[in-house]
């Protein structure tokens, strides 16, 4: 997919049952979401801390996500977190496998990232994020 | 593939009582009962571990044991439609596009050919947008 531009976000994940809203940030414009991946069994050093990545299973298919609009008007309503993985990771040393090698694209959907929640069915107790990139028309 | 306008998860239980040729019909979403269909794709426990309740999802095994019917008003639109077909994992993350259907949900179907999939729960994401009904 080309991106135009893109922002990912990285969602701290923790209790089961419980809808996690992206951190907040300062007022952003909100930008037409064409795609949205998922990252997965990766590690990113961001602003000199480390964010860790759940390996793929069991856990991420227990990861459900909402996307609203400003106006909290959900567009993407319980969404299995899967459908945006592109490589899962089995088990190290097992390279990458592709899953999903034909993204969706959206209809640049007004998706604000404050609105957005994550809700999980399991518990994470390791400081595990969940990296989630948006990919933007303009 | 179209881009998606919006999107919503159905969850139906299948009961550990059905058995081969049980009929297991869809909830009422109401977001969905004016929405025009424009996919749907499904999951097994491998993509999505469980519903919202904590069911399980069918298994890679089970979920050929399942057939999915689609009916609009009266029309059965999609008849006996195998659900491993909408598995999009097994097709690079390509789901089944249908050509702007309204369902009447709740006449919609699953049905069992095997008793395998019994207590288990089945995932629809349904793709759709909204748009007015053209005069008749």
């Amino acid at each position: 997919m080309i991106r135009p531009r893109s922002e990912t976000f990285f969602v701290p994940l923790g209790n089961a049952y419980v809808d996690i809203y992206f951190p907040k940030q300062s007022a952003k414009e909100i930008r037409p979401v064409i795609g949205i991946t998922a990252y997965l069994g990766r590690s990113f050093n961001v602003h000199s801390e480390p964010y860790y990545l759940q390996p793929v299973l069991p856990n991420l298919r227990t990861i459900f996500l909402t996307f609203r609009d400003r106006n909290s008007n959900e567009l993407l309503t319980d969404q299995p977190a899967w459908q945006y993985g592109t490589a899962v990771q089995f088990a190290a040393p097992t390279p990458y496998v592709p899953v999903m090698t034909n993204p969706r694209t959206f209809a640049a959907l007004p998706i604000d990232p404050q609105k957005t929640s994550v809700y999980s069915l399991t518990t994470f107790t390791g400081g595990e994020h969940l990296a989630l990139e948006f990919i933007y028309s303009e | 593939m179209r881009p998606i306008q919006r999107a919503q998860t159905i969850f139906v239980t299948i009961p550990a009582t059905a058995s081969t040729g049980s009929k297991v019909f869809l909830p009422d979403i109401p977001e969905l009962r004016e929405a025009v269909i424009d996919g749907i794709e499904t999951y097994t426990d491998t993509q999505l571990g469980f519903d919202l309740t904590g069911t399980a999802i069918v298994s890679a095994a089970n979920i050929s044991g399942l057939v999915l019917n689609l009916v609009q008003e009266s029309d059965r639109r999609a008849q006996d439609f195998p659900l491993q077909s909408l598995l999009a994992v097994a097709y690079g993350g390509l789901y089944k596009e249908f050509s702007g259907w309204r369902l009447n949900w709740q006449k919609c179907y699953l049905q069992l050919v095997t008793a395998g999939p019994a207590a288990s729960a089945v995932a629809l994401n349904v793709f759709y947008h909204y748009e007015a009904r053209k005069p008749r």
